[in-house]
């Protein structure tokens, strides 16, 4: 048996551990998409006039956009009007209360997942983490709602945030991501059913980690949530988010929008473990992640940094971006991101730099195994009236097997002469000598391949929140378990 | 009698109108905006020019001091002087004394399917003045560059289509060197090379680029490399408005060697765009691409460099390399390494810089006691020179160094100063 065929073999026997499906009553819209399926959406959540009209202009406005074909993925039309735009456990159409209301089969589900809901289950020692559960389309659970609100920090789901902050809302909704900013952004804007709201007040560092975790359930549904974290002057947050779905054979789309906003020296770090099922070995089934992230530093010295561990969807079109508006804010992007089996992935982030003295860093690691094809997509943008901006950008493939693809498009545009910027990228596989280096110290080979894939992904791993380290290195193992070549 | 040239002509030009004009809503063209093209060069630029009137040749153009080579003159795109004393196995022949249907069988194809294909390729087959096809026969290495000098002046529009085969084990150089004499009305100027290198072939490609200041320039430089062939070319981009250089280079056969070198000295609102694709087929292939770019006043660089690596193409060994250096607040540079790699076994690796003199080296200078405008001018020269060391021909690094002088302030001091 060759080398390669081992390889695919161990990469077939390894499990999507999140794959299973919770039995339990939902109510789901029928499939298709129409003005009346965005206004019932609007009434179920009982959203305010101006957010239904923001809605059906989105709607209006994405009718008429074409699907992008720019990124490098290949797959089959997708066919709007076949997918159901809402879903949700049954009974929930106000919202659980507190945690007794919700249905024990959805905390079980959580448990299953290792999310802690239970506050009181949290292990001595163990530090506090604030989970705000999104079950298909609608938020089943937040926790520590109480003592966050104790720090004057806001953390709920979004449908309740139209309800009870309002003002906040229609200040900030939209305005980082517009609803016609892209094709699955306006999408998004039209359908979207719940997500996160994040406010934290001028001054106030956020007591502890917050963190989403985004579950799809309901076959051929798809799910549009919209998350929006505010931090005032002088806040400082850690926002996590995770995101698992059942194995299915058919792909599911999931469309979501993250707006971050940095106020004066505001702080807000969102890390992310993307876990959606990438479909099995021959590339059946699993979910299609075209998210629309973007963060502005609108503030002096704001700083917004993207962290991400990318292993799971079939498809990745995704580019978390950083606008460094205000003088002297940073940008930063982390990333390591693993295809195998038939993922494709078109990933990468841009930096537009607008204000004076900012700055800017990237660090994408990329491991592209099996049949799977990778690109790092990224743009550094330098406007003509950044003074003194300052990138540098490192974007690194590891190839695991030939039959695989690993492609870099960065964009360098600088329009002002005080810029400083790199760019680097190397592509190589995993050095014969490194792996004889590891090997005759005693490793064997398949701990030597994970030793020298730690070290190529440690950059980004050493700035992942504590929580997190630990389930992106699990993650990375299971992804490419055997994956020696 | 069917006339065997119109008619390939005139397939040309179906191609040209199928295919249109780039937009910036086409990736290759997001950069170079070509749509003002009709305003730019009247509304006769997409004709033929009339037949060549009797031979002229002005009487004063540059010459490149001690240049030792085969030269050939190529006045508005029309061959002019010819008559040269080439070693046996080296033939050179120009279209316009060729049969039609020779001609017509020998002329670079136009290729819609090959990378970064785009119209005014098309247009430059269907309009062709005239050109060169030069063959040079197994194991035979030309002893002195072939030097091509094309003049042009303001008076038309001009378009050349050259080609080059080298036959096994042979060796040759080209100099390409465009001077405008005239450049009071906009002209529209395009190029083609099609150059062929077979088993173990060498080819060096040097281009000088001094366009008038209106000029625009669509070149396109189409390379096929079998086995151990070794390619290389720099290009040199000193003049013109707007230059648009799309270099494509096949290594199909194992242990092909190409490096492509770039210099961008730019002013004014000058605009250089340089699209290169490389494609590794075969095995153990490398390839290098090396620009630098110095932007001054309004001027715009952009370089979009991509190497594709195949599946079949282990050992592949590619480097990128872009260094810009901006002048001015109001240049810009936009700059695309790309990899596209379909093989594991590679080592791939690119690198873009973008930033201002190094305030340490430039204190050094002033610590000797140069001024500061010197100081930088220096550093500015030696930038740019990094790239004038790797060409092959002394005499033409001579000759770019003293335009490149003229460029900067205190460039003739300078030269004062290194002729010491």
């Amino acid at each position: 048996m060759s080398d390669n065929e081992a390889l695919q073999n161990e990469l077939n026997k390894h499990e999507y551990a999140a794959g299973f499906v919770t039995d339990i009553e939902q109510e789901t819209l029928a499939p298709g998409l129409d003005v009346s399926v965005i206004r019932h959406i609007s009434n179920i959540k009982r959203e305010p006039e101006w957010l239904l009209n923001w809605r059906l202009q989105a709607f209006e406005h994405w009718q008429t956009m074409i699907e992008p074909h720019w990124p490098k993925v290949d797959y089959p039309a997708i066919d709007y009007q076949a997918i159901s735009y809402y879903s949700a456990p049954k009974d929930n159409s106000d919202g659980p209360k507190t945690l007794a209301d919700v249905d024990p089969e959805l905390l079980r589900t959580y448990e299953k997942l290792g999310i802690p809901l239970r506050e009181q289950e949290m292990l001595a020692g163990v530090k506090e983490i604030a989970v705000d559960a999104v079950f298909d389309s609608v938020s089943v659970a937040t926790t520590f709602k109480s003592k966050l609100k104790k720090a004057g920090v806001i953390f709920c789901p979004f449908s309740e945030a139209v309800q009870e902050y309002p003002e906040l809302i229609q200040q900030y909704l939209g305005t980082v991501v517009p609803a016609s900013d892209n094709f699955y952004a306006a999408l998004n804007a039209a359908v979207f059913t719940d997500g996160s709201f994040v406010f934290i007040p001028k001054g106030v560092r956020c007591p502890m980690e917050l963190s989403t975790y985004f579950r799809i359930n309901a076959a051929n549904t798809g799910q549009f949530e919209r998350t929006l974290i505010i931090a005032e002057e002088g806040a400082t947050v850690s926002y996590l988010e995770g995101c698992t779905a059942p194995m299915r054979d058919e792909n599911q789309l999931h469309a979501a929008v993250v707006e971050l906003i940095a106020l004066d020296d505001a702080y807000i770090k969102y890390s992310t473990v993307q876990n959606w099922y990438p479909g099995d070995e021959n590339g059946v089934g699993g979910i299609y992640n075209f998210v629309t992230k973007r963060g502005e530093c609108r503030g002096k010295r704001a700083r917004i940094s993207w962290t991400q561990v990318e292993t799971g969807s079939a498809i990745t079109w995704k580019y978390p971006s950083c606008v460094l508006l205000g003088d002297e804010s940073v940008g930063e992007f982390y990333s390591v991101a693993v295809t195998s089996h038939c993922q494709q992935a078109d990933t990468g982030t841009k930096m537009i730099h607008i204000g004076k003295n900012t700055r800017s860093t990237i660090i994408s690691k990329g491991i592209s195994a099996g049949r799977s094809q990778q690109s790092y997509r990224g743009l550094v943008r330098i406007e003509a009236q950044a003074e003194g901006a300052r990138n540098h950008s490192q974007c690194d493939s590891l190839l695991l097997g030939d039959r695989c693809g690993a492609h870099t498009f960065p964009y360098i545009e600088v329009k002002n002469p005080t810029a400083i910027l790199e760019h680097e990228a190397s592509t190589s596989r995993i050095g014969e000598d490194q792996l004889f280096y590891c090997q005759q110290r005693g490793l064997s080979e398949e701990d030597a391949t994970s030793t020298i894939v730690n070290g190529f992904c440690k950059d980004v791993f050493d700035v992942l929140p504590m929580e997190f380290a630990v389930e992106a290195n699990r993650l990375m193992e299971l992804s490419l378990e055997g994956a020696v070549g | 009698m069917v006339d065997t040239m119109q008619t390939w002509r005139d397939a040309a030009m179906a191609t040209f109108r199928a295919v249109g004009l780039p937009h910036d809503r086409q990736e290759a063209w997001k950069y170079t905006d070509v749509s003002a093209i009709h305003q730019r060069m009247g509304a006769d630029w997409r004709k033929e020019n009339a037949p060549a009137a009797a031979p002229f040749l002005p009487e004063f153009y540059p010459k490149i001091d001690g240049l030792d080579a085969y030269t050939i003159i190529f006045f508005q795109g029309r061959i002019h002087v010819l008559g040269l004393a080439l070693p046996a196995g080296v033939d050179l022949v120009p279209w316009s004394t060729m049969d039609q249907t020779t001609a017509c069988e020998d002329l670079p194809k136009v290729q819609p399917d090959a990378p970064l294909f785009h119209a005014f390729d098309a247009l430059n087959a269907g309009l062709m003045d005239d050109g060169v096809c030069l063959r040079v026969a197994a194991g035979v290495l030309l002893d002195k560059p072939l030097y091509i000098l094309h003049l042009h002046d303001d008076t038309a529009h001009s378009h050349v289509r050259h080609r080059v085969h080298l036959g096994e084990s042979s060796k040759a150089s080209i100099i390409h060197h465009d001077v405008a004499l005239t450049g009071e009305h906009a002209r529209l100027r395009t190029s083609h090379y099609h150059c062929y290198l077979e088993t173990a072939s060498t080819l060096d490609h040097t281009r000088v680029q001094e366009f008038a200041a209106n000029d625009w320039h669509f070149g396109r430089l189409h390379v096929e490399q079998q086995q151990a062939s070794h390619f290389d070319a720099h290009a040199a981009e000193l003049g013109g408005e707007k230059i648009r250089m799309d270099i494509c280079v096949q290594l199909q056969q194992a242990s092909a060697y190409c490096a492509v070198h770039g210099l961008f000295l730019l002013h004014d609102a000058q605009h250089v765009d340089h699209h290169i694709h490389i494609n590794h087929y075969a095995p153990d292939c490398s390839s290098r691409q090396v620009y630098r770019s110095v932007l001054a006043d309004h001027s715009h660089g952009v370089f979009n460099g991509k190497v594709h690596v195949h599946r079949h193409a282990s050992g592949t060994d590619a480097e990128q390399h872009s260094d810009n250096l901006l002048l001015s607040k109001n240049a810009e540079i936009d700059t695309k390494p790309e990899l596209e790699i379909d093989h594991d076994n590679v080592t791939c690796s690119h690198g873009a810089t973008v930033g201002q003199l190094n305030a340490d080296h430039l204190f050094y200078l002033r610590s000797r006691g140069l001024s500061e405008a010197m100081s930088r001018d220096i550093l500015v020269f030696a930038f740019a020179d990094a790239l004038l060391a790797v060409l092959p021909d002394r005499h033409i690094r001579r000759y770019i160094e003293s335009i490149a002088f003229n460029k900067i302030p205190h460039g003739t001091d300078l030269l004062g100063l290194l002729a010491k």
